[in-house]
């Protein structure tokens, strides 16, 4: 390694272990490979500006979050969450079941995992914390788990940023999360249905036939934005980032009109929110454009590459060594780092292996939100602690089944490209 | 005075935010309701978007709210975490510094081109990056001050 590279890695860790915030982080580390390496500073400004300027498809990521906050605060979770308890509100543990249900509508509407927390996850905790048969680590383990459903099914902002890392297509992409994220719903309710049978916890009573017709209605409304949010792209009327800012107004004209749950000073907050959580997520990627221009400059994809032809491993074999290397540098680094710094280095030898770049795509994305439910770093586990007090310990013990699951679903989806790729395909996918 | 500097400076990257959005529809309502697509608005998006996200990043966003690593920090004491404040700083706002004058040089020279449709010079679409060295090096003097003077150094409100 060179010594430039090694001042990149020295400055990096450094500013991570002093708990610096990593994208500024990453800057730093950033000036300090130009500077070892006598190139001109300025190279920082052009790599950053020119990264950001040329990345159209990321302006989509700001509209997705604003998209969602403008339904946590227009109460779209809680007409959501009266229409699904209608349909499985009468199975045992049915608030938990309602939670998951929940969370594939309004993952249907949002591409974040943080934002389907602490918007519908957050209303379905309140109602669970009320009855004792759910104890608060069952009730906030189900919660995490069923937010990890926001970024596969699409929308979803991870799967616009691996778009953009790796050259995939946004819609192919999207498309792919779609079978993946209906099996892990599936999946979570039957381990809450084993649970819930298990501890005899009680059924929701049944809500009058007279009120169902309204209920229904109101909740139907936010389902119809996946339709033409699928349909647009996939048919090519929208890009993503139009799509993006279209969810944005459907969510304005559902809170601020239909549901009329929006005054004008909480839209200014909404987004103010939008804003700085955009700037969070984004400043991250600007500084990987950085450390990605030295480590391309350096050739280290390339040497990953060409390492991994000298093991000699089949695709399958490989895609089994990524999943367990993100589930141990997970323990040590942020997902989004992951899927910034980590994934453009693989890249060059899932080519080399054949590997389909949505099948990988969407395996990455599953293996962050893996990510985002173990400790030390599962951003997820933190969300809830700080909105509920819930202790991370208690999410633990109660979350460990769902995380097998979702390792057990990871190494089918690795071993049977199917499961991803079966839909975008059917579609015309790849077709030449 | 700090207070208002902060608000305002939050109010400038809503406004930018909201017009990225209107931009958003502009585009939408001339493409599918007029069936008239608009040369500019691609543009204008991409500059406002370069614009909020440096701005919001470099005046907005409170430091917490970043993603950080905070195993170190939680496991050890006052005095170690004031240190690795004064560390911390020094290593950011020393880099950014040194990289401030090259970055200016590089946004000034690329004053001479303009973008292709409306023609606003890159001097400006650019400028955002040198205000955020600027805002990191000013940034990491005060949190040195303040680490000096035994402030910050509480466990942190984690991203809500």
């Amino acid at each position: 390694m060179s010594t430039p590279l090694l001042a990149l890695g020295g400055v990096l860790l450094a500013g991570m272990l002093l708990r610096m915030p990593i994208g500024f982080a990453m800057i730093a580390s950033g000036i300090a490979y130009l500077a070892l390496k006598r190139q001109d500073l300025g190279l920082a400004a052009e790599q950053v500006c020119n990264g950001l300027y040329n990345s159209y498809v990321l302006l989509a990521v700001p509209m997705f979050v604003f998209a969602a906050n403008l339904m946590n605060a227009g109460t779209v979770s809680e007409r959501i969450f009266d229409f699904c308890r209608i349909l499985v509100g009468r199975l045992r543990g049915g608030l938990a079941q309602v939670d998951i249900l929940v969370s594939v509508i309004f993952s249907g509407m949002s591409g974040s995992a943080i934002a389907d927390a602490a918007g519908p996850g957050l209303v379905t905790i309140r109602q669970m914390l009320k009855k004792p048969e759910y104890s608060p680590g069952f009730a906030g383990a189900v919660v995490v788990a069923s937010a990890t459903l926001g970024p596969i099914i699409p929308p979803s902002i991870p799967m616009v940023i691996y778009a953009l890392v790796s050259g995939a297509s946004v819609g192919a992409l999207f498309l792919g999360g779609v079978v993946p994220g209906v099996l892990m719903a599936l999946l979570m309710m039957v381990v809450v249905h084993v649970i819930a049978t298990r501890r005899r916890m009680p059924r929701e009573p049944k809500v009058p036939r007279s009120e169902w017709g309204n209920v229904l209605f109101r909740g139907a409304l936010p389902l119809s934005l996946p339709i033409v949010l699928l349909g647009g792209i996939y048919s090519g009327a929208f890009t993503p980032t139009e799509a993006a800012a279209v969810a944005a107004l459907h969510a304005l004209l559902l809170a601020g009109v239909v549901y009329r749950a929006l005054t004008w000073r909480a839209l200014f907050g909404v987004v103010l929110e939008s804003t700085r959580s955009s700037a969070v997520i984004t400043i991250v990627l600007a500084g990987s454009f950085l450390l990605n221009y030295a480590f391309t400059a350096e050739g280290v994809p390339q040497a990953m590459a060409q390492w991994v032809d000298t093991m000699d491993l089949t695709p399958v074999q490989f895609l089994l060594l990524v999943n367990v290397m993100f589930l141990v540098l997970g323990c040590f680094l942020d997902v989004s780092v992951l899927l910034l710094v980590f994934v453009p280095m693989l890249l060059p030898a899932v080519k080399v292996l054949g590997i389909d770049l949505v099948h990988f795509g969407v395996l990455v994305v599953l293996n962050m939100m893996i990510g985002l439910i173990h400790p030390p770093f599962g951003m997820l586990l933190f969300v809830i602690k700080a909105l509920t007090g819930i202790p991370i310990g208690a999410m633990m013990k109660e979350g460990w089944p769902f995380i097998v699951m979702l390792l057990l679903l990871l190494v089918a989806m690795s071993i049977f490209p199917q499961i991803v790729l079966w839909l975008p395909q059917s579609m015309g996918y790849g077709a030449k | 005075m700090l207070r208002w500097l902060r608000r305002g400076a939050a109010a400038i990257g809503a406004g930018l935010f909201a017009t990225l959005f209107v931009v958003f529809l502009v585009q939408i309502t001339a493409r599918f309701g007029f069936n008239q697509p608009l040369p500019w608005t691609d543009e204008a998006a991409v500059m406002l978007y370069v614009w909020v996200i440096l701005w919001a990043a470099a005046f907005v966003v409170p430091e917490r709210e970043h993603v950080m690593f905070d195993l170190v920090w939680n496991a050890v004491g006052r005095r170690a975490r004031a240190a690795m404040r004064v560390l911390g700083h020094a290593l950011i706002g020393g880099l950014a510094a040194w990289a401030l004058p090259a970055s200016w040089d590089y946004v000034h020279f690329m004053g001479r081109e303009g973008t292709p449709v409306l023609g606003v010079s890159f001097q400006w679409v650019f400028l955002p990056f040198v205000l955020l060295l600027a805002a990191l090096v000013v940034r990491s003097a005060w949190g040195i001050v303040r680490a000096l003077r035994g402030q910050d150094l509480e466990d942190a409100g984690l991203p809500t």
